[in-house]
């Protein structure tokens, strides 16, 4: 498990690295929507 | 779609980019080099559209129509994958 | 006259006195016979012969003859006596001396008369002493001594003294000092020599001084045969009726068929042949003179008829026709029964001048119409000045009749001047080279004229003329070198030149050859120029019709032709007749028209110059009040040097009009079809559905409006700088100077975008041109800015708004610089990298607009762009340069309270790469989120910074951007549920989230690393104090001010984190969190 720290309130900081990583799997909801822009935009496909 | 473009496509001046852009495989007029930025222009304008009513980036409904143009192109066309150097399907 | 013919008579005479034997009866009775009265008497009378004394002859009261004593001797011959000898001692012959030469007052007759019987042969020797002649003459009596001794006719001699004679009477006056005659008889023959040596005679009308006469004479005793005088006369100076001699001498020989008396018509008859010379001083024949002559004659003379060579000369002759310091004929003469003479001889005149009225009549024809005055003034000018004074030499034959005089120069004649002229003729036919008959004049043969002023002429004429006119000019090779008369120089070389004049018919002209013209005519001014063709021209009643033989068309060639300022250098046509016609003549002049087929015309401006070429070209002329012509061709073209530069000029269906007008600049017009303009001067292509101009074409320069209708003009660069456009230009051109205007539309749409205007002297290629556009308003699907320009398709893409363009071009000798100024209002246009553009504002000078370079310092205000960051209500000064950089001096947008500034950069348009550092400054936390739509989060405070961004392609890639919170902090506050969801699973993150509830922050960098189109690390260093107690630890312990250091970093896609919808508020966005390590920084005990 993750080590948990003991603190008293004291005047050093308590560093915390945090990573937040937002990913969308758009894949799914993009297939319709990009095979219906090709399919209206001849000019541009 | 554009007979100019179609044309550079048929002699191989200009392909699909992964990144839902036309790109120019080489060297190309003047002429069809604008178009190209053109016919970008107007798809960055699909994409951002699109982008907005799905709430995902331009890259990515670009990658993805990219990705889906690919595939969908004849044999002997050019195309620029992921790693960025054009290949003939 | 004086001839000594008297002596004849004297013997004759007193043969018949001696032989009648009957005393004086017989005598007297004979005498009455023949009207005289004798009176004598015999003193003695023998068989052996008689003598007579004081023997008296009268004839009225005259005495013809008078002898102291005249004795006869007679021999008897049986029964006929036979006068053997005559003796007359001292006897007085008295008679009369006039112009009918010497008569005895009758007794002449007897001489002549009946000589019937006393044959030549029995004449009786006579002997005369010391006898008296004395001759009555209107200046009184002239005297002389007479000896005769001999037998006549077989021999004796005669010797006539005349006494010296000084007489001076009311009717005349004679004096000679001197005069002989000396005749011997031989054998049947009078050898007989007179001299005379006269001072003066003034008798009825004659004058001589000082005249010398020696003659010798032989003729038969009885005066009938073959006759020979020999003479040798001289005369100082003699003149009778209109006739003068001076200084004369004369010598020749006469044979005559008998001894004629005195009267000139006898001597005539009598006359066979004379050889005769004379020489002379002055003299004076009628209304002809000379200062001194010279002639000779041999003429053989029948019946009045008389022929043979003679040869003349004269020194300083004077004549009705003029005068000649030396004239010499040679040649012969004749004169026929009916008195016509008639002389071939070769005429010689030197020095010679013709008098005013011989010379007016040989220039009356020399007078030509209109365009050829001055020559015909110059020829009679040339002509009289040449008659002053020249030599001339020609054979002629010349006939003189009661009623008629011919001359004809039979072969050839040649005319020199002191002026230079030259005349030479020559008979080529079988007509005589020149004859003049007094009215007819008539020339036929080779005549050459050269010198004195004159070309060279040479022709074969054939040439009648009567003092009404021409009738006939005829030549054949006629060669006329060129002849410059006032201002205008002809020549000629024909073939065949046929001028017909007749009462009946119209005149006409034929001419077959090449006929050279140089100088003005109607306003126009030609350089030596030709015309070479089979020519006819008819007169007609309103003017002379020119036409072409069988329809041929004529060859023009000139080394070049002006009007006001055009000159059309050397240049050929074949000039082909419309229907055979060349010209007709109308009330007002002639007309006329002309096919002139391909044409090639070089063409000379005052600036420049060039070839008009012509395909299939017409023309048609008139000449009423100066020339006017109007000429077409299927098609046209002009290239022209105008300066050093080119411009080219292509039309089809020309229509040219030229009117030379007097004292005015000739008018030009020119309308064109389908037009083209290339060169260096129109640097574009530029085509026009119809061009015309009208004007004058001044000596200063061509004058006039010009309009250009349905122009084409494309830029002919291989990437055109601007779409293909039409327009319609009118404009005015004055010595050079073209002011020109006119609306530019869009060729395709034909939307009016711009109103032109250009002021171009196209001489010297300077001037101003300026495009003021009409307001453009740009919205998709209409108003495009590829329409305007291709090299703007994909630069703006979709545009919108409207656009204010003014361009002025300045054109310095040829080379164009222009400025601009386009004023843009609420423009906006999609990018691929910027996303939409909007509302662009701002006036951007173009310094140097053909290079598309702005001056520095331009600045736009940018409503809105999307580079990834929303950005609004930038500002961007900027510079372009040559179209392509865009050199950013600065560019900033407000951003969240602060701004985002672009150091400066240079944008290469098109460009795939680009390196940006960015200055945020002063960005509040507070709006910051706002911006980013970050839910549940308050923040204050500001950050600042510089980061790098790269553009590769589509990605903007923002290299570790490092903003940092100024001094100081500021407060963040994170309510999100994100927070509690992440709590709930690691119970680090739920301290973090607690203390991110609201925190002070004293340290802020935010981090930005990543592309921004795409996935993008933020990462936020916070170094602050939680205000809210914290809640820790298995027991919930509360830490209050516990200071905090966080690293916070998020990797999403940026362009998601700016985007609220409802996409995005699911929670699902912000599941995978990982608090990678809570880390105490204090003694190091973990726990």
């Amino acid at each position: 498990c993750t080590p948990t720290v003991r603190l008293e309130p004291s005047d050093k900081p308590i560093k915390i690295d945090l990573n937040v990583n937002i990913t969308q799997e758009v894949r799914v909801i993009l297939d319709k929507e990009v095979e219906d822009l090709i399919a209206d935009n001849p000019d541009l496909f | 779609g554009d007979p100019v473009i179609d044309a550079a496509i048929q002699s191989g001046q200009v392909g699909e980019r992964i990144d839902g852009r036309l790109g120019v495989v080489g060297s190309a007029d003047p002429a069809v080099v604008r178009k190209v930025q053109e016919i970008n222009n107007k798809r960055a304008a699909k994409y951002a559209e699109i982008a907005a009513q799905t709430g995902t980036s331009v890259a990515q409904v670009a990658r993805v129509t990219g990705e889906k143009l690919i595939s969908d192109l004849k044999p002997g066309q050019y195309y620029m994958d992921a790693s960025g150097s054009w290949k003939q399907k | 006259m004086l001839g000594p013919v008297i002596l004849v008579l004297v013997v004759a005479a007193i043969f018949w006195l001696v032989r009648k034997s009957v005393a004086e009866q017989a005598l007297a009775s004979w005498c009455e016979g023949q009207q005289l009265v004798c009176e004598g008497h015999f003193d003695r009378l023998g068989a052996g012969g008689g003598v007579l004394s004081d023997l008296v002859v009268k004839s009225g009261e005259n005495v013809p003859f008078q002898a102291d004593e005249v004795t006869a001797r007679l021999s008897w011959d049986w029964f006929t006596p036979s006068l053997t000898e005559i003796e007359v001692d001292s006897p007085v012959l008295r008679g009369t001396l006039d112009d009918q030469g010497v008569r005895f007052h009758g007794l002449e007759r007897i001489g002549s008369g009946n000589t019937s019987g006393g044959g030549a042969a029995d004449l009786p020797a006579v002997r005369i002493t010391n006898g008296r002649l004395l001759l009555e003459t209107s200046a009184g009596e002239v005297g002389a001594s007479i000896n005769v001794n001999g037998v006549f006719p077989k021999s004796g001699t005669v010797n006539v003294t005349l006494d010296p004679v000084s007489l001076d009477g009311p009717r005349g006056k004679i004096v000679w000092s001197e005069g002989a005659v000396d005749i011997v008889a031989e054998n049947g023959r009078l050898e007989g020599e007179a001299s005379l040596d006269l001072d003066v005679a003034d008798i009825r009308g004659v004058a001589i001084r000082d005249a010398d006469l020696s003659a010798l004479l032989s003729s038969p005793i009885d005066g009938k045969g073959e006759t020979r005088i020999v003479w040798d006369a001289s005369l100082a100076k003699g003149s009778w009726s209109d006739y003068s001699l001076e200084a004369a001498e004369t010598s020749g020989e006469a044979h005559l068929s008998r001894l004629p008396n005195a009267g000139i018509d006898a001597i005539l008859a009598a006359l066979e042949t004379v050889s005769a010379e004379l020489k002379s001083g002055a003299f004076r024949l009628q209304d002809y003179s000379g200062a001194s002559m010279k002639g000779e004659a041999d003429l053989k003379l029948r019946q009045g008829m008389f022929s043979g060579p003679y040869a003349l000369s004269v020194a300083d002759a004077k004549a009705p026709q003029g005068t000649a310091k030396s004239l010499a004929v040679t040649g012969d003469i004749q004169r026929d029964k009916e008195a016509r003479f008639e002389t071939k001889a070769n005429f010689v005149l030197t020095g010679a001048a013709a008098s005013d009225s011989f010379s007016d009549s040989v220039s009356t024809y020399l007078s030509f119409p209109g365009l050829l005055s001055d020559h015909g003034a110059s020829l009679k000018r040339g002509v009289r000045q040449a008659l002053q004074e020249f030599d001339v030499a020609f054979p002629a034959r010349v006939t003189r009749a009661p009623d008629e005089l011919q001359i004809v120069v039979t072969e050839a004649a040649s005319l020199s001047a002191s002026s230079g002229l030259q005349i030479k003729g020559e008979a080529t036919g079988s007509a005589p080279w020149l004859s003049w008959d007094g009215a007819q004049t008539a020339v036929n043969g080779h005549v050459t004229l050269s010198g004195g002023g004159f070309p060279k002429f040479d022709a074969i004429l054939n040439f009648s003329a009567d003092p009404s006119g021409i009738n006939r000019l005829g030549a054949e090779a006629l060669t006329l070198a060129p002849w410059r008369a006032g201002d205008r120089t002809i020549s000629a070389k024909l073939d065949v030149l046929e001028y017909q004049h007749s009462e009946t018919q119209a005149d006409i002209i034929d001419l077959r050859g090449k006929v050279g013209f140089a100088g003005d005519a109607a306003g126009v001014t030609f350089e030596t120029s030709s015309l070479e063709g089979d020519l006819r021209a008819e007169k007609q009643p309103e003017g002379w019709q020119l036409s072409a033989v069988d329809g041929t068309c004529a060859a023009w060639r000139s080394q070049g032709l002006s009007f006001g300022a055009i000159r059309l250098t050397p240049f050929a046509a074949n000039v082909c007749p419309v229907k055979g016609v060349f010209a007709t003549p109308g009330q007002d002049g002639l007309s006329g028209a002309a096919r002139l087929g391909d044409l090639k015309l070089p063409l000379e401006l005052s600036s420049g110059g060039g070839e008009l070429v012509f395909s299939n070209a017409r023309m048609d002329w008139e000449s009423a009040g100066g020339i006017s012509l109007s000429a077409t061709a299927d098609h046209v073209s002009m290239p022209l040097t105008v300066g050093s530069n080119t411009l080219g000029i292509e039309g089809d269906k020309l229509r040219m009009g030229v009117a030379a007008r007097q004292n005015e600049a000739p008018a030009l017009s020119a309308r064109l079809g389908e037009t083209d303009f290339s060169g260096s001067l129109i640097p574009a292509k530029v085509t026009a559905g119809s061009f015309s101009f009208d004007g004058v074409s001044a000596t200063g320069g061509i004058r006039g409006n010009l309009e250009a209708s349905g122009v084409n003009i494309r830029d002919l660069r291989d990437d055109p700088l601007y779409q293909p456009l039409t327009a319609d230009f009118t404009a005015t051109l004055d010595d050079g100077l073209l002011d020109m205007s006119g609306p530019l539309r869009l060729k395709s749409g034909g939307l009016t975008i711009a109103d032109s205007m250009a002021r171009i002297n196209i001489v010297s290629l300077t001037g101003m041109a300026a495009v003021t556009s009409r307001p453009l308003t740009f919205e998709p699907g209409g108003l495009q800015p590829w329409r305007l320009s291709d090299r703007l398709r994909g630069v703006f893409t979709d545009a919108r708004g409207t656009l204010n363009a003014s361009a002025r071009l300045d054109i310095d000798s040829g080379k164009i610089t222009g400025t601009g100024e386009v004023a843009i209002d609420e423009f906006g246009f999609q990018t691929t990298r910027l996303g939409r553009v909007e509302s662009v504002n701002g006036d951007v000078a173009f310094s140097d607009l053909l290079d598309l370079t702005t001056a520095p310092g331009q600045t736009i205000t940018i409503g809105a762009m999307n580079p990834g960051l929303p950005l609004e209500n930038g500002k961007i000064d900027f510079q372009l340069i040559s179209g392509k950089t865009l050199s950013v001096e600065s560019a900033a947008f407000p951003f969240a309270g602060g701004t985002l500034a672009l150091a400066p950069f240079k944008w290469v348009l098109g460009g795939e790469d680009q390196h940006l550092e960015v200055t945020a400054d002063k960005i509040e936390l507070s709006r910051l989120v706002e911006t980013l739509k970050l839910p549940d989060t308050k923040a204050t405070g500001t950050v600042s910074g510089r980061f790098p961004i790269d553009v590769k392609g589509t990605q903007i890639l923002i290299r570790d951007a490092r903003l940092k919170a100024d001094a100081n902090g500021g407060r963040l506050a994170y309510q999100g549920e994100a927070g509690e969801s992440a709590a709930g699973a690691d119970p680090n993150a739920r301290m973090a989230f607690e203390a991110l509830k609201d925190f002070d922050f004293t340290v802020l960098e935010v981090g930005l690393d990543g592309n921004a189109m795409d996935r993008i690390t933020i990462s936020l260093l916070l170094e602050g104090v939680s205000r809210k107690g914290i809640t820790y630890g298995k027991n919930g312990q509360v830490l209050m001010n516990q200071p905090f250091q966080f690293d916070i970093s998020i990797n999403s896609a940026l362009s998601e984190l700016f985007k609220s919808t409802q996409y995005y508020t699911s929670q699902k966005q912000l599941t995978d969190i990982v608090v990678k390590q809570v880390q105490e920084d204090r003694n190091g005990e973990p726990e």
